[in-house]
């Protein structure tokens, strides 16, 4: 292409049009790593400089060690089995609670004018601060840990499904009303599933304090549990166990992200943006 | 001003058999409406008769009721006094597509049917006609603005309506996609014959594509006019045109008499 001498006009970048790779080792994954092996490396080289005492601050090597090691024994299934049952329960209790309270609440004033407030006041209530007064009422057994793994979820539940279900776009439930779908029809073919994203964001957020008032469960007491290795290892100043079992937390944490985002896929496939 | 809640009765379907050519049957019939928002008259003492198989454009300003009308004639709003007949088998195309975004195309068009009532074959042939061959298993989200139209028709004629309502429903497109959707709705128009109400603040689209078109202002219908020259004539070279476009945005307040520029008033 030629330019004239006095032309006004600028030649652009052009870019060639390239599908986006989507690659394990590509660039992009490396950049988000770099980080977090930084860190590693960096833990690496101050704990085995003999700058600060191993005692207080494991190597890297040794908490991998430690981690195989409850792994080998058996430790970290039975414990991890047992955290997740506790959990799973009170996440499940807690979700089934919040969408019940949440759907009625959304769908009929009656419900929110009787529920709503006092929902709000509890909520209000660290979970936390509950948890002497839940030990008076209910022992140190496992009923008081999943009450207070239910309590913690029921609120991110309810008030995302409530307002999932209070927005759903009132167009679309004209539309079937135009189209002779019943009350319970709309209900049920519209605004459940309208507000079923809500839902998820919900229980997404729940999983997550499950996870925390599983954490504060197992250190109030327990025989049992990822919790109780913990504190049993914390006792005994082995701090590679501690931190190993920290990292099962966060590898948890991982866990319930992919857990979501499959449940999103599965239950969602209209929410992707695909272009054919 | 009648105070009594009006009677909301379906028009029956039987064709009066001792006439050899009976006029189709009202699919609306409205007597002295009124409809008031707080103390705010929008129709007042509104009589309105649309026959199947008639095409009948409603014009207006915005806030001139013209959307109230219609939502009254969908059910979807009560009238406050007046007698209305409508026609049980109605369907609705909204300014926006409103497609439920979680379930397919297929599925959208089936909303409030039974796939009985539309079995596969009748489902592809409708979208087919629509323009949309195939899209059966598409997911809303990924429809351009056209496409979810033609789908909220596909919609609205899957129940084979005797009365078609159609509430601004190209006023989101762009030009081009609007100049196909009138060839698109006419044809539909002619190949199921329903009566339509056709809802539009645009002269030009209501001259275009009506045998008949109401303008609405200040509760009632300041104009009413009916146009027979052949629609095939009517986007060139017609004399009398620039003579009732300039009646019609007389009505809607509009001063054109100077020029025939098609393009002035276009957004009155």
């Amino acid at each position: 292409m030629t330019v004239t001498g006095t032309s006004e006009l600028h030649r652009l970048r052009t870019v060639a049009a390239v599908a986006p790779r989507r690659r394990m080792f590509g660039l992009r994954n490396l950049l988000r790593a770099m980080v977090p092996i930084a860190a590693v490396l960096l833990w690496h080289q101050v704990t085995t400089s003999g700058s600060v005492s191993t005692q207080f601050f494991p190597p890297p090597l040794a908490v991998g060690e430690a981690l195989v090691d409850l792994v080998r024994s058996g430790e970290l299934t039975t414990a991890l089995g047992t955290s997740l049952s506790r959990a799973g329960i009170g996440l499940a209790f807690g979700v089934l609670i919040g969408i019940a309270f949440g759907i009625v609440n959304g769908l009929f004033r009656l419900g929110e004018e009787i529920f709503d407030s006092s929902l709000q006041i509890v909520r209000q209530v660290p979970f936390i601060a509950m948890v002497p007064l839940f030990i008076i009422w209910f022992g140190i057994g496992e009923e008081l840990k999943v009450i207070i793994i239910t309590l913690a979820c029921v609120f991110p539940v309810y008030l995302n499904t409530y307002m999932g279900v209070r927005y759903v776009d009132p167009n679309i439930i004209e539309a079937g009303r135009v189209f002779g779908l019943s009350r319970p029809g709309i209900i049920f073919r519209i605004i459940v599933p309208a507000s079923l994203p809500s839902v998820l964001v919900g229980i997404r957020y729940s999983m997550g304090t499950a996870l925390l008032a599983l954490i504060i469960a197992e250190q109030v007491n327990a025989n049992s549990g990822i919790g109780q290795t913990i504190s049993v290892a914390a006792s005994a100043l082995r701090i590679d166990i501690v931190t190993a079992g920290i990292v099962v937390y966060a590898l948890l944490g991982i866990a319930v992200d992919v857990v979501m985002r499959l449940l999103e896929r599965i239950l969602l496939p209209w929410a992707r943006k695909a272009t054919p | 001003m009648t105070t009594s809640a009006p009677d909301r009765t379906a028009t029956p379907d039987v064709p009066t058999s001792q006439d050899p050519q009976p006029a189709p049957e009202l699919v609306v019939d409205l007597k002295r409406v009124d409809k008031t928002f707080g103390s705010k008259p929008i129709l007042a003492q509104v009589d309105l008769q649309i026959r199947r198989g008639e095409f009948v454009a409603l014009l207006g300003a915005s806030g001139s009721g013209k959307s109230t009308l219609l939502r009254i004639l969908a059910d979807l709003e009560p009238a406050n006094g007046g007698q209305i007949e409508v026609s049980a088998r109605r369907s609705v195309v909204f300014q926006d597509a409103r497609l439920l975004p979680f379930r397919r195309v297929a599925a959208n068009v089936r909303l409030g049917l039974r796939r009985a009532d539309l079995p596969d074959d009748d489902l592809a042939a409708l979208l087919a006609e629509v323009g949309l061959d195939g899209y059966q298993r598409r997911w809303p989200s990924t429809l351009s603005g056209g496409e979810g139209q033609r789908v909220a028709l596909a919609r609205a004629l899957a129940r084979e309506p005797r009365l078609l309502l159609l509430d601004e429903p190209f006023a989101a497109l762009d030009a081009l996609t609007r100049i196909r959707m009138h060839d698109l709705v006419l044809a539909l128009w002619r190949q199921h014959h329903p009566g339509v109400l056709f809802i539009t603040h645009d002269v030009d689209e209501a001259i275009l594509l009506a045998d008949r078109v109401l303008v609405l202002a200040d509760g009632g219908f300041r104009e009413d006019v009916a146009i027979t020259v052949p629609r095939e004539s009517r986007r060139s070279s017609w004399p009398e045109g620039g003579q009732v476009r300039r009646q019609l945005l007389a009505a809607l307040g509009v001063q054109d008499g100077r020029t025939d520029n098609p393009d002035i008033g276009r957004q009155a």
